[in-house]
């Protein structure tokens, strides 16, 4: 399969290229796609596992272009990207629960065996507990702990309140203490 | 985006880089593209939508927002919209609500995605039902929230509100929370177990004072002020300190009777002397009070005055609350549960 070739338009802002995408140019869109497509399928994964990523990418590229009219700012692109990637994974992640897809086994092996001791003693906590947790505690978990996101933009990413992703992240942190303590012992 | 360091381990969790991947999945998305969408974003209606003609009612005072048909959608920014009688709603980001068809004079929306919060202008006339899946949160003049997250989370900051879940009614107050129980568990909780304490912050009640103080038979007295004393009462709950907040209660309603929290005082003891204190007999007098022509509460006192009454073995006094309910609200919500109270 012939790999992706496409202009980069290294120089050219989000926001021009938005504008562009906007009236329905498919180059300035696979441009977008190009350069975003790495932090959308990271995300996903992050969220996700190994199952469902690759339709929570192509779902989420589909849904932004079809709605991009909606976008007022195009330099914001990334973070409303991210805010409906994360939007599909929850989709995704209920998805599995009912059918029972998911695997508890498969998340911790997600951490990369070069991560440092400590990061990674903690990033395979998370992934240990994640299928226990309500798809938003989790959500929130991953965007803060492993994502590094501000509470504010977990919130706009999450579309909650700031009081309420606060409080996701406080249920996850009180199992993540919980599973950590259960390592060490 | 803004990123803190610290928590910053993406590199990681990181899947690995595969152009050929990258290149099949934007040919599918080239493919979906040239399809074309095969629904609306403002999605399709569900069963239970009803178009509202008072749709042209909403005002937009934020966007981005698309709205049709009695659909309020927001997408990436906080939407507010003000209704008819004044009542607000603010919708987070990525929800939506659906304004049903108004029953009589009460309106009903549904939290179909997201959270919203509610600033519902004090009526008696009507209801102000919000639905949320499996959930009705029932308000006659309050400001609370509802989160339709994996589980329905809804926080009264103001006033009081009936839930009504599973064919059972909870009356949630200012500074309370109400979550809906999940699969397998027996209780809805009031603070999940998994919360350290401190976790969520309460939120004060706004308590009105009135106009015009009772007159006091000694001048002198250092009777409490009405706040302090509503005040310490809705703490005393909180706490489950039931026999001091009952006092309290009591003792506000002796000495502020008109007061604008009276009913509201007078439904709390009600419920505290019926579910929780075993005095159904106190109960049933408590609801006789907060029943009082103009109270908020009074359909939902009334049907939990005859409740009390029939549970105080009081037949006759049960039979004639009954027929009081069914004389003043004929298509009363309590009329099913009221025909097996008593005979």
């Amino acid at each position: 399969m012939m790999a992706l070739v496409l202009p980069t338009h290294a120089d050219t802002s989000d926001a021009d290229v938005v504008s562009r995408a906007k009236e329905g140019e498919r180059a300035a869109q696979a441009v977008l796609y190009r350069r975003h497509v790495r932090m959308v399928r990271g995300l996903a994964y992050r969220l996700l596992g190994q199952r469902d990523v690759e339709d929570v990418v192509q779902d989420a590229f589909v849904t932004a272009f079809e709605r991009l009219g909606s976008l007022r700012d195009g330099q914001a692109f990334a973070r409303w990207l991210g805010s409906i990637v994360v939007f599909t994974a929850r989709k995704a992640i209920r998805q599995q629960r009912r059918s029972r897809a998911h695997s508890d086994a498969l998340l911790p092996s997600l951490v990369s065996e070069d991560a440092p001791a400590e990061v990674r003693a903690e990033l395979e906590a998370v992934y240990s507990i994640l299928t226990e947790l309500p798809d938003d505690v989790r959500i929130a978990l991953v965007l803060r702990r492993v994502d590094g996101l501000s509470i504010k933009e977990i919130s706009a990413f999450m579309g909650r309140s700031v009081a309420t992703v606060k409080r996701r992240i406080s249920d996850g942190d009180f199992h993540l203490k919980a599973a950590m303590k259960r390592g060490q012992s | 985006m803004i990123r803190d360091r610290d928590f910053d381990r993406r590199r990681w969790v990181e899947p690995e880089r595969d152009d050929a991947l990258d290149s099949a999945t934007w040919e599918r998305i080239d493919a979906k593209l040239t399809e074309g969408p095969k629904r609306s974003w403002a999605w399709p209606a569900g069963a239970g939508v009803v178009l509202a003609a008072a749709a042209a009612m909403w005002l937009v005072l934020q966007s981005p927002a698309e709205w049709s048909e009695g659909e309020l959608v927001a997408r990436s920014e906080v939407l507010r919209a003000v209704m008819e009688d004044g009542s607000s709603v603010e919708a987070a980001p990525h929800s939506r609500l659906i304004r049903q068809a108004n029953q009589g004079a009460d309106m009903h929306l549904q939290v179909a995605e997201g959270e919203a919060t509610f600033d519902v202008a004090r009526n008696a006339a009507r209801d102000f039902v919000v639905h949320a899946g499996e959930v009705e949160v029932v308000v006659v003049g309050t400001r609370f929230s509802v989160d339709r997250g994996d589980v329905v989370v809804v926080e009264v900051s103001r006033g009081a509100v009936e839930i009504r879940h599973e064919g059972v009614s909870s009356f949630v107050s200012a500074g309370e929370t109400w979550r809906e129980p999940e699969e397998n568990e027996e209780l809805a909780v009031t603070e999940p177990a998994a919360v350290e304490p401190g976790a969520l912050q309460p939120v004060e009640p706004q308590v009105e004072e009135p106009e015009a103080a009772e007159p006091e038979e000694n001048s002198q007295s250092t009777r409490p002020s009405a706040t302090h004393l509503f005040e310490a009462a809705q703490s005393a709950r909180r706490d489950a300190r039931h026999e001091e907040a009952s006092r309290k209660y009591a003792e506000f309603l002796r000495y502020y009777p008109s007061h604008n929290n009276a009913s509201l005082a007078a439904f709390e003891l009600g419920r505290l002397k019926m579910d929780v204190l075993h005095d159904p007999r106190g109960a049933a007098h408590a609801f006789e009070r907060a029943a009082r022509r103009g109270s908020p509460f009074r359909q939902d006192a009334m049907a939990r005055q005859a409740q009390a009454l029939a549970a105080s073995g009081d037949d006759a006094g049960c039979v004639r609350a009954r027929t009081r309910y069914e004389a003043a609200f004929p298509s009363g919500r309590h009329l099913a549960g009221l025909a097996s109270a008593c005979d």
